[in-house]
């Protein structure tokens, strides 16, 4: 099983989705802003990063962008999640580099099975 | 003098301090209260936190569904798994609408629309609506009337919110009210939220609703794309109101069944009302028939009027819809420039040369103008 970040700046978010992504067998470990998270990516492996984009200090954009031009976690798949659902906002963030894009309003059981798949392709 | 001056001065500096003493105990005690307060409502969060994520795995609760709670943990259990589950969708979210029933607190909300406080009953229907509950609509349409506003754009909301078909005739009734005060932009898009469901009601609304009610049902099944709208659309374009039959060409431009194009077509006849043969042009861009060029190409060359200008420009965008026989029309009336502008947009290749028996013919019988 993997270590996932989940990086939200909503504590409920975050409580449901370690809770989920825990009962499916997985590590979490949950920040709540940009920098943390960069500072988790620094401390410890991670296999793939569940991502906000509107987050207080760093969004999840820049986060994104970090980790693709940084050779260390670029291999790292990033999902978002974010209400940002305007379609030019779809295409900003995959162009940063996220690997999926996942709405909110949002189905924890989508996001785990997203979470699955995308860990499956980096295994492959 | 200066006695009584000097006793003066400290009866004063006596009741300054004690005065700020009053103060720093006051806020001592304040902050001791809130702290106190803080630990309760985390404490409360940390015992209600666990039923609502057991719910999420369809966990039966400790102790029954019914079993009691303190006040406080009841309380943060509601304005978590309420809070969630206007983040989520699918059936996390539904178990969590779940356990609020269980628990009686979507009953307990449904009561609070009655309350004497506007700021209770406007936070009951929004908290109704984040849960979409269908058995709170005849709660959400009796706070259609609400005497506040607020209360009544959120009911508004809520309705929508409910996704229930049984929601679309007071919707659409309100649309009517002679003293309506919310917009009627957000009336219609409550109903477009309802979805699919609530396709049967406004099919029956065409022939039952006031104007404003038949125009708004139109226009969202239009905007649901409900092909089993086209036989009471088509009628409603013989409606005596300028609004619904426009609204009518409208949402059979956007099912988009070719057939309706011939109609359409009649529709731009000169004379007729304005917002109809406007609608009638966008509608037969979206139609894409090629057989409509010619009606579109005529109404960039109609003589100047009040509505000229919009309708040249929907019937340039129109033909650029229309593919090649459309394009070569707006090439011909390039003249026009409504249609030049278009034009300019469509960022088309050059076309062919003609071939040199064709080009006399077109020299010879010269332009349009």
């Amino acid at each position: 099983m993997a270590t996932i970040l989940v990086v939200d700046d909503d504590p409920d978010i975050c409580a449901l989705l370690e809770f989920k992504l825990s009962g499916g067998g997985h590590t979490v470990t949950v920040e709540h802003d940009g920098e943390a998270a960069l500072a988790a990516l620094e401390q410890q492996p991670i296999d793939l990063v569940l991502l906000d984009w509107m987050m207080p200090r760093m969004g999840g954009l820049e986060v994104c962008l970090a980790m693709r031009t940084d050779q260390r976690f670029a291999h790292i798949p990033v999902l978002m999640l974010t209400a940002k659902a305007q379609e030019a906002d779809v295409q900003r963030g995959l162009a940063a580099g996220a690997d999926d894009y996942i709405l909110k309003p949002f189905s924890p059981r989508e996001v785990a099975a997203r979470i699955d798949a995308s860990l499956a392709r980096a295994v492959r | 003098m200066v006695d009584a001056n000097g006793g003066l001065v400290l009866l004063l500096t006596e009741v300054l301090t004690g005065l700020v003493v009053l103060l720093v105990l006051a806020t001592t005690v304040a902050r001791a209260w809130r702290r106190r307060r803080e630990r309760a409502v985390a404490r409360a969060e940390a015992q209600a936190r666990p039923i609502v994520l057991a719910a999420l795995d369809g966990e039966a609760e400790a102790g029954g569904p019914s079993s009691r709670l303190q006040a406080r943990v009841e309380r943060q259990l509601e304005f978590l798994a309420a809070g969630l589950a206007g983040k989520l969708r699918g059936a996390d979210r539904a178990a969590l609408v779940e356990l609020l029933r269980r628990r009686g607190i979507v009953d307990r909300a449904r009561e609070r629309t009655r309350s004497l406080l506007a700021r209770r009953r406007l936070r009951a229907v929004e908290q109704l609506g984040a849960l979409g509950v269908a058995e709170a609509v005849p709660e959400l349409v009796a706070r259609l009337e609400d005497s506040d506003a607020e209360v009544r754009r959120a009911a508004v909301r809520a309705l929508g919110r409910t996704t229930s078909p049984a929601a679309v005739p007071a919707l659409l009734a309100l649309l009517d009210a002679p003293r309506r005060t919310e917009s009627a932009h957000y009336i219609t898009l409550a109903l477009l939220r309802i979805g699919p469901g609530a396709a049967e009601k406004l099919i029956r609304a065409l022939d039952t609703h006031g104007p404003r009610g038949r125009a708004a049902a139109a226009k969202v099944l239009g905007w649901l794309g409900e092909t089993s709208a086209v036989v009471a659309l088509t009628r409603a374009l013989d409606d005596d109101e300028d609004d619904v039959r426009a609204a009518a060409v409208d949402a059979l431009g956007r099912i988009g069944l070719p057939t309706a194009a011939p109609r359409m077509r009649e529709l731009l006849a000169p004379g007729g009302s304005a917002s109809v043969r406007l609608a009638a042009t966008v509608a037969l861009g979206r139609l894409g028939d090629p057989a409509s060029t010619e009606v579109l190409s005529a109404l960039l060359d109609e003589e100047p009027s009040e509505h000229r200008h919009r309708l040249a420009r929907a019937a340039a965008t129109s033909l650029a819809h229309l593919g090649g026989r459309g394009h070569q029309a707006l090439r011909d009336a390039a003249y026009v420039p409504e249609a030049g502008e278009v034009l300019a947009g469509l960022d088309l290749p050059a076309p062919e040369p003609a071939p040199a028996a064709t080009r006399a013919t077109s020299t010879s019988t010269g332009g349009r103008r």
